[in-house]
């Protein structure tokens, strides 16, 4: 019995320390494996991002048989430069080719993105900063400035409005990566617990310009705007954002921005804004040079969602977006049927303004990094009308090299004839992509 | 005989396991992280050598900017990304939990969560600076002699180490900090379940603004050793990093320096 028990407490001792010789095998090897890296260390300070961009797509039309095809080359640059001490200089700039000129299905009817040119140059910056002391700055130049917490929709993004000259993807980030800022003297005081900013966009020319290199200053200096933003932390982890916007002759607009830690993997966020306006309908019908009952009164656009990261990497975003001065049913399922003019030139307006033509509408947005394989990322996002109840289905698969990334999209605009997302000239894009960086 | 030898074998291994009587474990980890984290604000360049199966599969380059809050005793951290290309200028801000992404081409800030890892292995705690002893408590000290990163035996002080904030990355962590000089030789780190997340070990100490620094964390998975992060720091500078960087609003205005 003795000898039995003995036998155990032995075999037990062999099994941990065999357990712990396994452990100490593995970290050996890894410390060996350590002993290989490289001690330089790659230190730029340089403020500089440059990219070259392929693109072949094929595009299903709506109405024919068949895909269409259509390239694109695409040249990206940012650039910042201490000119002093207190003076930086700062220019983002990008450059599309598309062949053809304009995207597939796309015309002057039912689309603003209409270009007689094959090149399309966005300035997307070029400003000065000159920076007084450590908290107060002055910008003076183009800025795009961008403001707001949701993922799909941001109401408070005033400066959105006319940005866009070229979409390449709808990827709702590459579309604010994409666009040109307002002209603009910004002036901002930071301190310790937060910031206050002042901004004065003057009203330059009212006429838009979709040649090659315009700067086409008519799409977003086309009124005189102001925007006060001030952020300021309450306690630790919550530092709300308020806004008040105000631009031509409209009444002012008010935003709010707030974001929230739920627990270790979710955050919330809810984006608001709101303030006296004529329905989308009646600005887009006047600005045809009609008249049309403004009907003002006090409108709310809201943006409210959660993210929810999972612990093998994928990121889950599901946001509720709002505008109560767009379209609801009956009105919208019936504008297309009585009036296709009064209701392209509506989505015309709305493509201007970067929002939906209807008033509610739910966006998902899915990305798994490292999906099966190191470096490649999966990415999905849908849209869905909760109006109208079309949708629009958009997902890449992307795989990352240290200096250049490939890409596969797929794009499906799906619903009725006249709805938000069926009415879309494309039913389905596929592209492929390369991106290079140097 | 052989059962005399086993009680023997038994009665040294609990003893030397014991914990020591005269030393205060709490104290042993805030000195190990005074051996990491100079008390006035720095900045370093922390470049990330990821392996998987002996072969590299990322590198990552990052400027830490570190600031230690008065009020709180941690460290306040805004990280830029220098390389890869495709990564280049990107930030991270980590203020406690109030953790923000900005990419300078969209212009926009986001708020992550915590658990939205956005550097592989390495989580946040460990690319950031991080005071243990603010997050985590020292239960125990018992003293070992085991190889360090360098395979050199070394007389050390196992601490067990539990988190006491929901701040804290992990659910608890052993801790070996060297007898004599409290630089950090190894850690285990556990999640609530008592699963191994990783091991660390902190290794290549050099002096660099008055203070040991271990110029190499070598982080081996829990799960699978062959998963292998090795950090590596340079260009270890006292510099000024203001409190109004260290906000969301600060992150579009960030330059390079």
């Amino acid at each position: 019995m003795k000898f039995f028990f003995a036998q155990l407490i032995l075999v037990s001792f062999c099994v941990v320390s065999n357990h712990a010789l396994a452990d100490d095998v593995d970290e050996l090897d890894a410390l060996k494996l350590a002993n290989q890296t490289s001690s330089k260390a790659s230190s730029s300070q340089v403020d500089a991002n440059f990219f070259l961009e392929a693109a072949t797509g094929q595009t299903q039309v709506r109405g024919s048989n068949g895909y269409q095809g259509n390239q694109r080359i695409s040249g990206d640059l940012q650039y910042g430069l201490k000119l002093t001490k207190d003076l930086s200089a700062f220019i983002s700039d990008r450059l599309d080719i598309n062949a053809p000129s304009t995207f597939p299905g796309n015309s002057s009817f039912n689309s603003v993105y209409v270009q007689d040119n094959n090149a399309i140059n966005t300035l997307r910056e070029a400003y000065v900063t000159w920076q007084v002391n450590e908290g107060l700055l002055f910008d003076a130049g183009r800025v795009n400035v961008v403001n707001g917490v949701g993922t799909g929709y941001n109401p408070t993004d005033y400066f959105k409005v006319g940005a866009l000259r070229s979409i390449v993807t709808i990827n709702p980030y590459s579309l604010k990566e994409n666009r040109q800022g307002s002209a603009m003297i910004r002036a901002q005081q930071l301190w310790d617990t937060g910031a206050f900013s002042l901004i004065y966009s003057p009203k330059v020319t009212t006429q838009t310009n979709n040649s090659a290199f315009s700067l086409d200053l008519g799409a977003t200096n086309n009124q005189n705007s102001f925007l006060a933003q001030l952020t300021q932390k309450v306690y630790e982890g919550f530092s709300p954002q308020f806004l008040i916007y105000q631009s031509g002759e409209s009444s002012p607009q008010f935003g709010l921005n707030l974001t929230g830690l739920v627990n270790d993997s979710t955050t919330a966020y809810l984006e608001w804004s709101g303030g006296r306006s004529p329905t989308l309908l009646s600005q887009a019908i006047t600005q045809q040079g009609f008249s049309y009952p403004s009907n003002i009164k006090f409108n709310n656009q809201v943006s409210t969602g959660l993210t929810y990261t999972t612990k093998n990497k994928i990121t889950l975003t599901g946001e509720f977006e709002f505008n109560s001065a767009a379209l609801n049913n009956p009105d919208w399922a019936n504008l297309g049927p009585i009036s296709p003019y009064i209701y392209e030139s509506y989505r015309k307006y709305l493509q201007v303004q970067q929002t939906s033509p209807t008033k509610s509408g739910a966006f998902l947005y899915a990305k798994w990094e490292d999906f099966f394989m190191k470096s490649l990322n999966l990415s999905s996002m849908l849209r869905h009308d909760l109006v109208d109840s079309s949708h629009q289905f958009w997902l890449e698969a992307r795989y990352r090299f240290p200096e250049s990334e490939v890409a596969l999209q797929f794009q499906s605009n799906v619903g009725t004839t006249w709805s938000n997302y069926g009415a879309i000239p494309q039913s389905q894009i596929v592209q492929l992509l390369f991106k290079c960086y140097l | 005989m052989l059962i005399k030898h086993l009680v023997r074998t038994l009665v040294f291994l609990l003893f030397s396991n014991l914990a020591i009587a005269n030393v205060d474990p709490q104290e042993i980890l805030a000195a190990s992280d005074a051996v990491r984290n100079p008390e006035f604000p720095f900045g370093f360049i922390n470049t990330i050598t990821e392996y998987k199966n002996n072969q590299q599969t990322d590198v990552i380059s990052l400027a830490v900017y570190s600031n230690p809050d008065v009020r709180t005793g941690q460290y306040r951290n805004l990280i830029r990304y220098i390389s890869p290309a495709r990564d280049a200028n990107k930030l991270m801000l980590f203020n406690g939990k109030d953790v923000w992404f900005y990419d300078p081409l969209g212009k926009a800030s986001i708020r992550l969560s915590p658990q939205q890892r956005l550097l592989g292995q390495a989580s946040s705690g460990d690319v950031a600076t991080v005071n243990l002893s603010k997050d985590y408590h020292a239960v125990s000290a018992t003293e070992e002699t085991i190889l360090d990163g360098e395979q050199k035996s070394k007389r050390s002080y196992k601490l067990a180490i539990v988190a006491n904030t929901s701040d804290a990355t992990y659910d608890h962590i052993d801790l070996w900090v060297e007898v004599g000089n409290s630089k950090p030789v190894k850690a285990r780190f556990y999640s609530d379940s008592g699963r191994l997340i990783k091991s660390a070990y902190y290794r290549n100490y050099e002096k660099h603004l008055g203070l040991d620094w271990p110029m190499q964390t070598v982080i081996i998975d829990g799960l699978d050793p062959k998963w292998v992060t090795v950090m590596q720091y340079s260009k270890l500078l006292k510099r000024d990093v203001p409190e109004s960087w260290l906000q969301r609003d600060y992150l579009p205005r960030f330059k390079p320096e």
